[in-house]
């Protein structure tokens, strides 16, 4: 057997990418990395820059190493930032605007075909609002493949890459921030995921430094230490900064400390935890697993929605549900009748089902959704759509039950019959279960037999309308 | 039996992370000087038009692609996400050449799903994948997480990712009907 060996790409690949990272740190700009697969891409990918505008920028490079061509059109917007951390451009065609006066751009818009690349030079020219201190601009690159459209379904592909100009003006000013959040989740079946939310409320970007993670036992011993994670945060966003724990931590209680430097603002924040079992947190989990829906006219749409508990804590459940119309597949943006059911702790393991009914249905195609929560969060939606039946009249709803439960009704009435002829049968026994001693009139005397139906000679049954 | 193993990508990435350090890059003019730094490059292979060759009525029908990701910024992670620009993620009749797609539902009744499995990256980074098969994106007009990674290192990753088209028996898709969706896939720093 030959020994195993890897693939060359591999080697030329990442040697490709070193030397793209090499030439970036000659200063003289990014250089295109070379990759068999091809790639479209924009150098830099981040410019993170000084000065008073207006000024030039560093050249920015698109280019395009695989062999297809596109065409390529280039817009800015201002940043905005995810918690994840993730820089985009803002939707909002206000922002739009606002980019595009602070920073020009030249060309926007050129076909680059295969192994091409092309410069764009930018200036910044100002900052908006005029007495701001820095400006976050979002570069976005959106590419479409020029290649024919084919018969049958078509998935097409487009690109979008967003490159970040962080610009700011020279000034003393320092980032400030504040822990907003310190969460402990159970991330998988014996993994921890600590997260720490870090807001920046300073008018300049800026990353966490000197940002520690630790987990102290209940004597205060340390048993886990980490950094947390790099990232940059925008002024007025949040970013979480996630630690996962797979060190094997057994069950009892914990403290978990993260310590960061961010700006001018020391930030420490702590959290006590309790572990049920190794690495198991208890947390709260629910889910829709199936959710059936059903109604007919002038009546309520009915629904039946399965809960699962996936996790491994008691939950209360709080089911809240919207009737939409659905009209040409769409849904209406405003619910018909909204409903909200509540049940008790439910068990890690268990699972419901939730009987409701809301609103009142017309003739059309509905849609019931329902989400899942526990009064402090929401975990899951499902919907489920239906065709209201036609409105039954009564006589029709009596036929129906007749003819749907035929064999039910059969099997009672019989049921009935049996059950009356034996008790019949037990009343003509003086003594005897079921034999009520015959109808005793008021201050009167009972009368052994007379609740007998039919009795012998000469012991009629007494009616009742003679008392 | 003894394996061999070529130390060459291991000594590549690592002298690779040892170069990955911001480069300077100064600007000037007569009233300014800017100074900062340049970071990297971000790229992606942008997947060719893939197409589901069988349109089955009532069932699920996958198209695999695979989308290459490439951040060379030591210092910054990146986001694969993927939507319907200008779209709720449900494929529309494109033509009807043949005259046969007039009953046949535009849009398809469900929106496309998409997944990622399991990325390799040939730098030994890590790769989160937010859309896996077991709970697949999707697509809407707003761009949902696909992939995912942390700073710390630089990035080459392959990430395979499957479309997942269900077609039911209302849609009434027939043979010779064209349907087609814009799939954008946008590659950001973090």
């Amino acid at each position: 057997m030959r020994p195993r060996r890897r693939p060359i790409t591999t080697l030329v690949t990442t040697a490709a990418l070193l030397a793209a990272v090499a030439a970036d740190t000659a200063g003289q700009g990014v250089e295109v990395p070379q990759s068999d697969g091809g790639l479209l891409g924009v150098a830099p990918a981040r410019e993170d820059a000084v000065g008073t505008p207006p000024v030039p920028l560093s050249a920015t490079k698109v280019f395009n190493s695989t062999q297809t061509t596109y065409r390529v059109e280039i817009e800015l917007s201002t940043l905005v930032q995810d918690r994840s951390g993730s820089l985009e451009a803002s939707k909002y065609a206000r922002d739009r605007v606002r980019a595009e006066k602070m920073l020009s751009i030249t060309p926007d818009g050129f076909l680059i075909g295969p192994g091409e690349q092309r410069v764009i030079v930018s200036e910044w020219r100002r900052v908006i609002p005029q007495r701001a201190r820095a400006a976050f601009i979002a570069f976005v690159v959106r590419a479409v493949p020029q290649v024919e459209q084919s018969d049958g379904i078509v998935i097409a592909p487009t690109a979008r890459i967003i490159a970040a100009r962080l610009l700011r003006i020279p000034s003393p000013d320092k980032a400030r921030g504040r822990i907003v959040g310190f969460t402990a989740r159970q991330a998988e079946e014996r993994v921890l995921q600590f997260t720490t939310s870090v807001r920046n409320t300073g008018k300049v970007h800026a990353e966490p430094t000197d940002a520690s993670f630790r987990i102290l036992d209940s004597r205060r011993r340390e048993v886990f230490r980490s950094r947390l994670p790099d990232g940059v945060v925008l002024p007025r966003f949040v970013r979480d900064f996630p630690i996962t724990v797979r060190k094997r931590l057994p069950a009892g209680d914990y403290r978990a400390v993260t310590r960061l430097t961010f700006g001018r603002s020391k930030l420490t924040r702590s959290r006590r935890f309790t572990l049920t079992g190794p690495n198991l947190l208890p947390t709260r989990e629910l889910e829709i697993t199936a959710l059936e829906a059903s109604g007919e006219e002038k009546g309520p749409a009915k629904a039946v929605a399965t809960v699962e508990n996936t996790g491994t804590a008691d939950a209360p459940i709080v089911l809240k549900a919207e009737l939409l119309r659905v009209v040409d597949g769409l849904p209406d943006a405003k619910p018909l009748a909204t409903k909200t059911v509540e049940r008790d702790g439910s068990q890690p393991g268990s699972v419901q089902q939730i009987e409701f009914e809301l609103g009142e249905l017309g003739s059309g195609t509905f849609r019931v959704l329902a989400a899942v929560g526990d009064g402090r969060r929401r975990y899951n939606k499902f919907a489920a759509d239906f065709v209201s039946d036609a409105h039954r009249s009564l006589p029709t709803r009596a036929k129906d039950l007749v003819v749907d439960n035929g064999a039910v009704l059969a099997i009672i009435a019989a049921f009935l019959i049996a059950l009356g002829g034996r008790h019949r049968l037990a009343r003509c026994r003086p003594g005897a279960i079921g034999d009520r001693g015959g109808y005793a009139p008021p201050g009167g005397r009972a009368r052994a037999g007379a609740g007998c139906a039919r009795a012998g000679p000469g012991r009629g049954r007494t009616p009742r309308a003679r008392y | 039996m003894k394996h061999r193993t070529t130390l060459a990508p291991l000594v590549a990435t690592v002298a690779m992370l040892a170069f990955a350090q911001p480069a300077a890059a100064v600007g000037e003019t007569g009233s300014a000087l800017v100074s900062g730094t340049v970071i990297g490059s971000l790229a992606l292979t942008v997947p060719a038009p893939a197409a589901i060759s069988t349109m089955t009525v009532g069932a699920n029908e996958w198209a695999a692609s695979n989308v290459l990701v490439s951040d060379t910024d030591a210092a910054a992670g990146w986001v694969l996400k993927a939507n319907e620009a200008a779209g709720d993620g449900k494929m529309e009749l494109l033509s009807d050449p043949l005259g046969i797609c007039a009953a046949s539902a535009s849009p398809l009744t469900n929106a496309m799903q998409v997944y990622a499995g399991d990325a390799t990256d040939i730098t030994g980074g890590t790769v989160t994948i937010n859309a896996p098969v077991g709970s697949p994106l999707t697509l809407s007009g707003t761009a949902g997480a696909v992939a995912t990674a942390g700073g710390n290192a630089v990035s080459l990753a392959t990430v395979p990712v499957t479309y997942k088209q269900t077609i039911v028996t209302d849609d009434n898709v027939k043979a010779g009907c064209t349907y087609n969706i814009t799939v954008n896939w946008a590659l950001s720093t973090s």
